[in-house]
């Protein structure tokens, strides 16, 4: 095998070894990188920021544990900023996951800043076919929930429940979709931002954002935090940057790394056909 | 019989969700409020059914003691006992919480932290300027790369001026074609079932 083909295969196990590299020293020796915000990400940013004082915003909770290093940081800071402009915030996950995630992440923030359950924010929980149930909400919220929210508490008994009685425009000020697949926006889309007229922010994997884009051109999303990146910009804006600025460095060595070993196959390649 | 009552419930609940999505008294008899009801409760249902069908498939895998039978076995404990676990202390309790946050978590989320290394070598073997179109496809994607990350901006606003247009234009004019052209075809499937053109889903041949 010469040079030219040594190029083009290397072994996967060094490939491994060096993307591992790559990616677990700037985690485990951080180290802050300049970013500047895109757009999309300060569209959704001020979606929130726009929002009356004491107003409802709801949390649509569809990703998974394996998402959580992108959707996990924007979860937080978007909290943080309601939590902050005192808005009353609804869990509601259409997966599974996200119901034990979204509360994890909501009891973290409510604590840190001093925001009570039931009355500052509750979690609706996850209902089998949630798709059905979130249409449902539309009309009304504790007959589509059976009247409990994700631990099977009362929620009549709650004040954050008082004045909400239906996912609509005139009782919630907006949805902020954090989705890494179906269910997701789309099911909210169809659901509730066109027939009911609520408007909606959504975050997504970078590998969703793609499919994304053209429904923030029509002016149907109100903003998007695009991935890892997109989470460490909206970190910056509510001004605690967090793990996803800290994963930020990760993301930028591996990306180098992919590029030049692509780089390299195509020297490779290029010179052994130019032969 | 077999064929013509799914047939018949087939289009039957579809009419109904056209009737209550476009249809005036539709909306005012809540049509579509019913539908969703049931389809809630026949998707429990479909819980129980898998929970039974994966309890005689591994239960059949021990009795046999076919290959890899022991991986069966954790499978049915891990299973009944977090489902015994969850109806005795909901989903609210410390056990319950501990162990979906510091085992399920952190398994799932290794899983999917493994895809990282298969792309990486993935896009190493297959990123080949074979052709033009190759090219193209190569130097988009290295500049959104690029772009996504600090070192892009660094080199000039163009670099990330330019992944935000390749972002907003071109893969905005693609993704609508592919998300027209997808829902075309599954508004042609929907009707071919509902016309009973398509019987797969009932066991036949279209």
């Amino acid at each position: 095998m010469n040079i030219f083909e040594r190029m083009q295969k290397i072994d996967p196990r060094v490939i491994y070894i060096i993307f591992f590299l790559v990616l677990a020293i700037p985690v485990l020796f951080p180290a802050p990188l300049p970013l500047a915000t895109t757009k999309e990400t300060k569209m959704a940013y001020d979606f929130v920021e726009k929002m009356p004082e004491g107003s409802v915003l709801w949390i649509g909770a569809d990703y998974g544990p394996s998402t959580v290093p992108e959707m996990g940081p924007v979860s937080k800071a978007v909290l943080r900023q309601a939590f902050k402009k005192n808005l009353k915030v609804v869990i509601f996950p259409m997966w599974q996951d996200g119901q034990a995630l979204m509360q994890n992440f909501a009891e973290e923030i409510g604590k840190e800043m001093k925001k009570e359950y039931g009355k500052d924010w509750v979690n609706l929980g996850w209902r089998n076919e949630a798709v059905s149930v979130l249409r449902l909400t539309t009309d009304n919220i504790l007959s589509a929930t059976a009247g409990v929210d994700w631990a099977g508490k009362k929620l009549a008994d709650m004040p954050i429940m008082q004045n909400l009685t239906a996912l609509n425009k005139d009782q919630v000020a907006g949805i902020f979709e954090f989705m890494t697949g179906n269910p997701g926006a789309a099911q909210y889309l169809e659901r509730v931002v066109e027939p009911k007229g609520v408007p909606m922010a959504v975050a997504c994997t970078a590998v969703s954002a793609p499919g994304e884009m053209p429904f923030v051109r029509s002016g149907q999303y109100k903003g998007l935090v695009n991935g890892l990146r997109g989470a460490a910009e909206y970190e910056n804006l509510v001004g605690k940057p967090g793990k996803a600025n800290a994963g930020m460095g990760a993301q930028s060595y591996g990306h180098l790394a992919i590029m030049l070993f692509i780089i390299l196959g195509n020297i490779g390649y290029l010179l052994k056909r130019s032969r | 019989m077999r064929k013509e009552v799914p047939m018949f419930i087939t289009i039957l609940a579809a009419l109904m969700i056209v009737f209550g999505k476009y249809f005036f008294l539709g909306d005012q008899v809540k049509v579509l409020n019913n539908m969703d009801k049931y389809f809630n409760i026949s998707g429990t249902f479909a819980l129980l059914i898998g929970l039974i069908s994966l309890t005689m498939v591994h239960g059949m895998n021990i009795r046999r003691r076919k290959e890899g039978w022991y991986n069966s076995v954790v499978l049915l404990v891990v299973m009944y006992g977090y489902l015994l676990l969850g109806l005795i202390e909901g989903n609210k309790g410390t056990t319950f919480r501990w162990i979906y946050n510091n085992a399920f978590l952190n398994l799932d989320a290794t899983m999917f932290s493994l895809l990282a290394f298969y792309i990486a070598s993935a896009a190493y073997r297959a990123f080949r300027i074979r052709s033009w179109e190759a090219t193209v496809l190569l130097i988009a994607a290295f500049w959104v790369m690029l772009g996504n990350i600090p070192f892009g901006e660094a080199l000039g606003p163009w670099v990330v001026d330019g992944k935000d247009w390749i972002m907003r234009i071109p893969n905005t004019a693609a993704m609508r074609a592919i998300q027209i052209g997808a829902y075309v075809g599954a508004f042609a499937v929907a009707m071919r079932i509902i016309l009973g053109i398509e019987r797969a889903h009932m066991g036949g041949r279209s």
